[in-house]
């Protein structure tokens, strides 16, 4: 049977295996292997016998996993290198998709379920990847992702303002006027089962429709086929509000819509500076953004604990019941 | 009670003294603080990998006996780094030490 020092050793190499190139884990090996077995040496020479000094001189260095891990994370630079650049694909890519979903929010009706299937799911394949990340670094990767966040969330806002800022006041009452009048026809064809409205966004679906869409009920994670009653998407938040008026009252849908443009006109006419009606949404934009953006940091602070948390307790967990150890 | 250590600090400590392999290192380290330091798992190699990568320590091996050793030494670059991090780590000590005091009964502290 092999010496558990030999046992030890191999558990070490079974666990760089994947990390370290051959020539790199050898000499890792090989070095861990003379500390041992010094360190025995030195116990046996103080009147321990052979087993003992060698388990000691194991307990000393810990377990091979958490040696191995620590190894590896030197290696790498996961323990030396800035949180911004191990988290920079990561944050780059969530911005992009958050980016990607903004632009496309307008088309959905238009767009095939497959592209704003694959838009929803990027945001959570991005946590994983962070989470994935952090399992690998071991760290605290919190604040570089929430910079993105914020960078994101200024960059959208500011888009947002540049979309609701009209170039003509009476220009933009006829587009809304269109855009009403074009979703009060759709209303009245009742076209239920049209493959666009399944994923269209609430403000622009039928009463009829009845079938869950795929909403984002959580932040960066969206639940699909959920009841659109209990989605929950800043982006469309007075939506949902007027997608409850026509659940309840079919006829509302259209008055709604009335009722929309009504106060688009209103609002055009009452503003101070006509050309610059944005101004009445700054606050609600701002705010939105702000939630939006500590939505999506508490999301990644909770993984991030969490994960660091349990790896804490697995590796404490294996030092303590590691055979070669006992 | 567990307080934060530089490890890479001691590390160079040491080897400012002359060099040694880790197992030397390590034993140092406990020796000089009367058992009072001990570096924890993974602790050691992965700071003297680091230290060698930064350019404060140097190694090489050294055939003796059964088993090859690995010899580190320190670099002119590492004992300029050993001199912040000491500055750095008396500083903040001489702030503890100042402060703890305030904590004690007016009789202890004499």
């Amino acid at each position: 049977m092999m010496e558990p020092n030999e046992q030890y050793l191999m558990a070490l190499d079974r666990y760089l295996e994947r990390h370290l190139k051959p020539e790199v884990r050898v000499l890792r090996v090989q070095e861990i292997r003379t500390h041992l077995t010094m360190d025995q040496g030195d116990r046996q020479a103080q009147g321990l016998d052979a087993d003992t000094a060698a388990r000691e001189a194991r307990r000393a260095l810990g377990s091979p996993e958490v040696l191995a891990r620590q190894m590896v994370r030197q290696a790498r630079g996961y323990d030396s290198a800035p949180a911004w650049h191990l988290t920079l694909a990561c944050g780059i890519a969530l911005t992009l998709v958050m980016f990607a979903n903004y632009w496309v929010s307008p088309l959905n009706p238009y767009l095939p379920a497959w592209i704003l299937g694959g838009l929803h799911w990027l945001q959570p394949l991005a946590l994983i990847y962070f989470g994935f990340l952090v399992v690998r670094t071991q760290r605290w990767l919190v604040w570089p992702m929430a910079g993105w966040m914020v960078v994101a969330a200024l960059c959208l806002g500011t888009l947002n303002l540049i979309r609701l800022t009209p170039l003509e006041p009476s220009r933009d009452t006829d587009r809304a006027a269109l855009v009403v009048n074009a979703r009060m026809v759709v209303a009245e064809q009742g076209t239920v089962n049209d493959w666009r409205l399944g994923h269209a966004p609430s403000d622009v679906a039928p009463v009829a429709i009845q079938e869950p869409v795929m909403r984002r009920y959580l932040p960066l994670i969206p639940i699909p086929y959920s009841d659109p009653r209990t989605g929950y998407t800043l982006e469309h938040v007075g939506a949902a509000n007027v997608t409850r008026l026509w659940k309840a009252n079919g006829e509302g849908y259209e008055a709604s819509l009335q009722e929309r443009l009504n106060n688009i006109q209103l609002g055009l006419a009452e503003t101070e500076h006509p050309n610059q009606p944005w101004r009445a949404f700054l606050p609600t934009i701002f705010w939105l953004s702000f939630i939006g953006t500590v939505e999506r940091v508490a999301v990644f602070a909770a993984v991030n604990g969490i994960l660091l948390l349990l790896t804490w307790v697995r590796l404490r967990r294996r030092t303590r019941f590691d055979p070669l150890l006992a | 009670m567990r307080l934060q250590t530089d490890t890479k600090a001691l590390v160079l400590s040491v080897l400012a003294n002359g060099e040694k392999h880790g197992y030397g290192i390590a034993k140092a380290i406990r020796e000089t603080s009367c058992g009072v330091l001990k570096l924890g798992e993974g602790q050691l190699y992965p700071a003297l990998h680091a230290l060698e990568e930064a350019g404060w320590v140097t190694a090489e091996w050294e055939a003796a006996g059964e088993q090859p050793r690995r010899i580190y030494a320190i670099t002119a670059e590492g004992k300029a780094e050993l001199g912040r991090r000491v500055a750095r780590w008396s500083a903040f000590a001489d702030g503890v030490a100042k402060v703890l005091p305030s904590a004690l009964p007016t009789s202890e502290v004499g």
